[in-house]
């Protein structure tokens, strides 16, 4: 459903990406890995625009998004929900309200309407008790899951998640886990999700791809990553204390 | 950030006045003359023309004549607009700058590391502001209050024709109308910056905090020098109606 | 001014400039979210009024105070009134009100742009297709203008009766006195004169805060040097807007 098909980018002379190529199958959660600063983020933002390639193309569906205008782009936004590293919610509307004013302003239904999805979405998301609160008040567990119910809600094709799991607690990054596997498989959803955590991939990825010094050096099966031989991909999979 | 802190504070920089770091102080008075000096001017230069044209307007409308709108407005200036006009935009400016900095060390714990350190917060980030405010502020109100002066002079001339002999006369200022300018910019001078550094030391949360202390410091830092405005204004009044009267 | 402050000077300019024209876009027809609308009167306006009868009640209190021992020297106690009545509504009114109303609401709305731009909630309206001017900036420039307007209206009446307190504590003036020579000499024209001030006012610190809080810089020292920018730069379109109305009214 997605395709990165040769992507070069470099920040201030900093080459990040190198000619990166791979594909994001349909209503597959699919990972992207790699160290701190291997681009991984890179990768995700360049799809819906929020970061422009030097290089290279990248499809959506099987239409080409790179080099697309802000106008252009609010369709491609519209199919690909993008889920922030740090949820980004709006501070000053309540949960309901964030959930439910992208849905009233996108899908162009009366209020009533855009609360009703909003509280399915919540449900969904298994966010119920919270409707009336506002972000700062909850924790980043909660708040990520707020998130993927706002992007739950305005009905997409693909999510994409930047860093799930990265700042929380055990408990909360499982349940993150199995909120992507779930809403995946129940919607059919394409999942791109971009980590370095090694429990989520184990236990949510079906494909992953492995970034390294700018190029995919691994992209396959999660199991036939954690078996590798390769002594690079071995010393991150498998890190000794 | 309660009136109490500001208090607070001011009562432990008066007891280790004798202490401050003379250096510092003159570098930061130099930092508020310096920094706010361009847009002060700007400001000043529209108050003179403004009040030249207002008291102009004002006086054709009543009095017919406009020989005194210079000496007039030469009073209200040195008694009244450049003190708390150049205090007010300087708490805008050094005030609001001085909250933010204070402010980011105090989000980013770099406060409690000067104490760690055994450098006393007070005595290395507050007093070097307050007595270099003190000795800056009236050397700005001077020099603004002077540029506003002449803008005015300028503005009656083009205007309204009045000559620069009959503008630039200071037959109306007083020796207390200077006391009084002077006290109000050397309280001034102290006020704002005092009001500044405690708005910044209350800051918290992060980001948002230090916007919020920037904004304290210009709302309470505008709000002591109309408050000192009156104080010392009426101090002045009191003064020269039970002696003269 | 260094090169880099000229050049500083012009961007900030063109930015502004591009702002207003931005909301100009969104208002004919009214493209506008009406819930931050209602929200910003309550927090911008209503919220702002104690603030603005403190500034009033002193502001009313130094001018009688300024001119106290003159009017006892010549005798001119039939002025008092007429004298505090034209400085307040023409000038001093709308200039500390609308100064008090850039400290408060103009630095609050730059803060919380520079905010939202720090942890990427303006990101978050991009990848939403939601248009944060539509948003928060349209009802936010209108609330801001109109409520200025109301806030110095009510203002300028503190600063009268503030006045009038004076002159009866230090003057021994009475009130009738005081607002008979108030009603007299007053015209139409000083009331307008205010207003027309107060909504130029409110519009320029609006449109300035937009253009400080959305080009914040990202890091922790963005906000408050946001919010300081802000400040200033709304002083200068005050007194400039203040010295163009001025000169411009007969």
């Amino acid at each position: 459903m997605i395709v990165f098909d040769d992507i070069h980018k470099s920040f201030n002379n900093n080459a990040v990406l190198k000619g990166v190529s791979f594909t994001v199958a349909k209503a597959k959660v699919h990972f992207v890995m790699g160290m701190s600063g291997a681009g991984k983020s890179v990768t995700i933002k360049s799809i819906i625009g929020l970061i422009r390639p030097d290089k290279g193309r990248i499809l959506v569906e099987g239409r080409e998004v790179t080099g697309l205008s802000e106008e252009e782009l609010v369709a491609v936004r519209a199919r690909c929900q993008y889920i922030f590293q740090h949820a980004t919610l709006f501070d000053h509307l309540t949960v309901l309200e964030n959930v439910a004013m992208p849905v009233a302003k996108r899908m162009r239904v009366a209020g009533a309407e855009a609360k009703e999805r909003a509280r399915a979405a919540l449900a969904a998301v298994h966010a119920d008790e919270m409707l009336e609160r506002f972000p700062p008040e909850l924790g980043k567990g909660s708040q990520k899951r707020v998130a993927i119910a706002r992007a739950l809600a305005l009905e997409p094709r693909a999510i994409l998640y930047d860093e799930p799991t990265t700042g929380l607690d055990p408990v909360a990054a499982r349940r993150i886990d199995a909120l992507i596997q779930e809403t995946s498989h129940r919607h059919g959803l394409t999942s791109m999700v971009v980590s370095h955590d090694l429990t989520s991939v184990r236990s949510t990825a079906d494909h992953v791809s492995f970034l390294h010094e700018g190029r995919i050096r691994y992209d396959g099966s999660a199991d036939g990553l954690f078996a590798t031989s390769d002594e690079v991909l071995a010393t991150f999979m498998h890190p000794r204390g | 950030m309660k009136v109490g802190d500001v208090i607070a504070l001011l009562v432990r920089v008066l007891r280790g006045i004798g202490g401050t770091d003379h250096k510092a102080a003159f570098k930061e008075a130099y930092e508020l003359a310096n920094k706010s000096a361009f847009f002060v001017a700007v400001v000043m230069g529209c108050v003179g023309v403004i009040m030249t044209v207002q008291s102009a307007e004002q006086s054709l409308r009543m009095i017919g004549d406009l020989a005194l709108i210079g000496p007039t407005f030469l009073q209200l200036l040195v008694r009244e607009l450049a003190p708390s006009i150049v205090a007010l935009m300087v708490a805008a400016r050094y005030g609001a700058g001085a909250a933010a900095q204070i402010g980011t060390m105090q989000i980013t714990e770099q406060i409690d590391a000067l104490r760690m350190a055994g450098a006393e917060p007070v005595r290395v980030l507050v007093m070097p502001r307050f007595v270099g405010g003190i000795v800056g502020m009236p050397v700005l109100v001077v020099s603004m209050g002077a540029l506003s002066f002449v803008a005015g002079a300028v503005a009656a001339h083009t205007g309204f024709g009045v000559s620069y002999p009959a503008f630039f006369n200071a037959r109306m200022l007083e020796v207390s109308d200077i006391v009084v300018g002077v006290a109000k910019a050397v309280a001034f001078g102290g006020a704002v910056p005092l009001v500044a550094c405690a708005s910044g030391f209350a800051a918290r949360g992060g980001a948002p905090g230090v916007g919020k202390a920037t904004t304290t410091a210009v709302i309470g830092g505008s709000l002591a020098v109309l408050f000192l405005d009156l104080v010392i204004g009426a101090a002045g009044q009191v003064y020269l109606m039970s002696t003269r009267a | 001014m260094t090169v880099q402050g000229r050049v500083g000077l012009v961007s900030d300019l063109t930015g502004t400039a591009a702002v207003s024209g931005r909301v100009a876009q969104r208002l004919f027809p009214p493209r506008l979210d009406g819930a931050e609308l209602l929200r910003s009167f309550v927090e911008f306006g209503e919220a702002s009024i104690p603030i603005v009868a403190l500034t009033a009640a002193f502001t009313g209190a130094i001018m009688v105070l300024q001119g106290a021992f003159y009017v006892q020297q010549l005798g001119i106690y039939d002025l008092v009134g007429w004298y505090t009545g034209f400085a307040t509504f023409r000038e001093i009114g709308p200039v500390m009100i609308g100064l008090m109303f850039s400290g408060r609401v103009g630095a609050r709305h730059a803060s919380e742009l520079a905010s939202m731009r720090a942890t990427e909630q303006l990101d978050a309206l991009k990848v939403l297709a939601l248009d944060v001017y539509e948003l928060l900036i349209v009802p936010r420039v209108i609330s801001m203008t109109v409520s200025l307007v109301a806030l110095v209206i009510f203002g300028d009446l503190i600063a009268i009766a503030s006045g009038a307190l004076t002159a009866k504590i230090v003057l021994g003036l009475d009130a009738a006195h005081f607002f008979r020579s108030l009603d007299t000499a007053l015209g139409a024209v000083d009331v307008l004169m205010g207003v027309a001030k107060a909504a130029a006012f409110g519009f320029f610190i609006a449109i300035i805060a937009t253009h400080y809080g959305l080009n914040a810089s990202r890091d922790s020292a963005g906000v408050g040097r946001a919010v300081n920018s802000q400040v200033v730069a709304s002083a200068i379109g005050i007194f400039f807007a203040d010295y163009v109305i001025t000169v411009l009214f007969p």
